[in-house]
């Protein structure tokens, strides 16, 4: 292919978009908001068993050693944080994200501090079931002090 | 199509598209499910989660855009990233995505990007190194003292003027109401 080629194309977004009937955008967004507050409860428990599973899994990647078992960790971790801030669970994905940030920094260097990443899986399970903010909020910074300590190298 | 390898993920996702009247998407939870949705079926949008367990996100917008599987490899993708690394963010450029947006994404912003899209004009470009929606949400031009790379790009900058300035009367005409007949 020799050169860039540009070229318009049909927006079918837009044909159905702009099809008649249908729901204004506020009562779409309502009707999303209040569906996806109905699975809360329901998802609010799941995170708290990947939390779980997260501490299954480190204790695997270290008894097995090397950097193989962090694409788990750090897949389970993201998968957390993905969810957590739908529900406002802002501590637990803020927690979720710095052990992202850790494993991904460890897979990197293939250095791996097992205690950062335990410590950081015990944060995620109190997090998701700690209802004091403060609490909440202490924990995080604890994290995110841990996680500083490799990220800023 | 909603693709997340999460199920809470594709939950949330599912529900989300209930409340604007999308009841019946497909759904994948991996990239190799999705592949087979696009062959075989026509789509509108195409919502991806960036972790998807068998490929990432990126891969798959990339595979979508070479795919040759008209129409739905124009179609228009909004990617859903987690966690960016450094090279993500290149690869969430490059990748052929109408939109990277990062989650959480609450209703109100997919809702934007979805109106977004179906009122943007902004052309295809396949070349060798890039197959998607033009990146360039703006034409200011190429860089200045470039040529630019498209026989129609045009520099921001203004030569000089090579015919006389329009004179008072030519530039009241255009200001000036006319009755339409």
């Amino acid at each position: 292919m020799p050169d860039a080629r540009v070229f318009k194309i049909e927006n079918r977004l837009a044909k159905v978009v702009s099809l008649p009937g249908g729901k204004t955008v506020a009562e779409a967004l309502a009707a999303a908001d209040r569906r996806i507050a109905g699975v809360k409860d329901e998802c609010i428990a799941a995170l708290e068993k990947q939390s779980a599973r997260l501490s299954e899994q480190v204790a695997a990647a270290k008894a097995a050693g090397g950097v193989a078992g962090l694409d788990a960790i750090y897949r389970t971790a993201n998968e957390i944080f993905g969810v957590a801030g739908t529900f406002g669970l802002n501590d637990l994905g803020v927690g979720a994200y710095s052990l992202c940030d850790i494993a991904d920094c460890f897979r990197q260097t293939g250095e791996v501090n097992w205690p950062a990443i335990e410590v950081h899986a015990d944060g995620l399970r109190l997090l998701s079931t700690e209802a004091d903010p403060a609490k909440r909020t202490a924990i995080v910074m604890g994290l995110k002090a841990v996680a500083a300590r490799y990220l800023n190298r | 199509m909603l693709a997340d390898g999460n199920p809470q993920g594709l939950q949330v996702l599912i529900e989300m598209f209930a409340g604007f009247g999308v009841h019946t998407p497909h759904l994948c939870s991996g990239a190799e499910t999705a592949m087979d949705v696009v062959k075989n079926r026509e789509l509108n949008l195409l919502v991806i989660d960036s972790g998807l367990p068998d490929s990432d996100g990126f891969d798959f917008v990339k595979w979508l855009r070479r795919s040759g599987v008209a129409p739905n490899n124009l179609a228009p993708v909004i990617l859903l990233a987690g966690h960016t690394k450094e090279t993500d963010i290149i690869k969430g450029r490059d990748c052929g995505a109408n939109f990277v947006v990062r989650k959480p994404c609450p209703p109100m912003v997919m809702m934007q990007r979805i109106l977004w899209i179906s009122k943007e004009a902004r052309p295809f470009v396949e070349s060798n190194g890039y197959c998607g929606p033009d990146r360039r949400f703006r034409a200011m031009g190429p860089p200045q003292g470039t040529k630019g790379r498209r026989h129609d790009d045009l520099s921001i900058e203004l030569p000089d003027a090579t015919e006389p300035n329009l004179d008072q009367t030519d530039i009241d005409a255009l200001f000036s109401p006319r009755r339409a007949m």
